[in-house]
């Protein structure tokens, strides 16, 4: 059935799993070369009543993988 | 000679009324060019794969279906399936790419361009490593847990694309 990840994901959920499935299948040596060059990691800060929360950060899952 | 004759249009060149400056008359956007050839560019985030290659064939994974594009294809734009893309140039020699997912677009201009988050070559894949990984993600399908269970059918679902391609 077309776009059936509609149902329980967004796109942009729905891409980065097939992207991390199709790295994860790559033989080792290919993968070392990529040297996650897909990592996404940042360091994010929520605000509450004008107050500032402590920062938290985020990784995505490929990093530890990579490792 | 229509089309030039509104080409410029006069505007008081100021300080003075009687002074006027010709600038270019403002007209509707023109077709672009049609290439001869069918013109293939596919791109990742971090990688060119092809750059402005005039190619015969392209063979597409859509969500409409597999879908075969030659030169003067009917302008579309269509979201791709993780699968592969065949891709038969000037020479008859052919490539394969498998593809994570993406876009192709195909332009009135006759330029194809496709972009993708992931795009190896089948020989870039190894089969022991996608038997593995299907044992894993088939038990977490069965899981309880609908998220786990989604989330993991769908890993299944490229990877058997996956496994078939490398047969």
């Amino acid at each position: 059935m077309a776009f059936a990840w509609k149902k329980n994901f967004s796109y942009s959920k729905y891409a980065s799993i097939c992207s991390q499935t199709v790295r994860q299948a790559l033989k080792p040596e290919i993968r070392s070369d990529l040297k996650g060059s897909n990592n996404v990691e940042f360091v994010y800060a929520k605000w509450k009543n004008g107050t500032q929360e402590p920062t938290q950060t985020y990784q995505s899952s490929d990093a530890e993988q990579q490792k | 000679m229509l089309p030039l004759m509104n080409t410029f249009r006069r505007v008081p060149f100021s300080p003075s009324f009687f002074k006027f400056a010709a600038i270019p008359r403002r007209g509707y956007a023109q077709a672009a060019q049609k290439n001869e050839k069918l013109i293939l560019s596919m791109a990742l985030p971090y990688r060119t794969v092809f750059d402005k290659v005039p190619v015969t064939q392209v063979d597409l994974p859509t969500e409409d279906g597999e879908m075969g594009v030659l030169k003067d294809h009917v302008p579309m734009v269509q979201c791709l399936r993780p699968g592969v893309i065949q891709i038969t140039d000037e020479s008859n020699a052919v490539s394969k790419y498998f593809v994570s997912g993406g876009f192709a677009v195909q332009q009135p201009s006759n330029e194809l361009s496709v972009t993708s988050p992931e795009a190896f070559k089948l020989e870039d894949f190894s089969s022991s490593v996608v038997t593995q990984l299907l044992e894993k993600y088939r038990a977490e399908a069965a899981s309880s847990d609908e998220k786990v269970a989604a989330e993991a059918s769908i890993r299944v679902g490229v990877l058997e694309t996956l496994s078939g391609a490398l047969k």
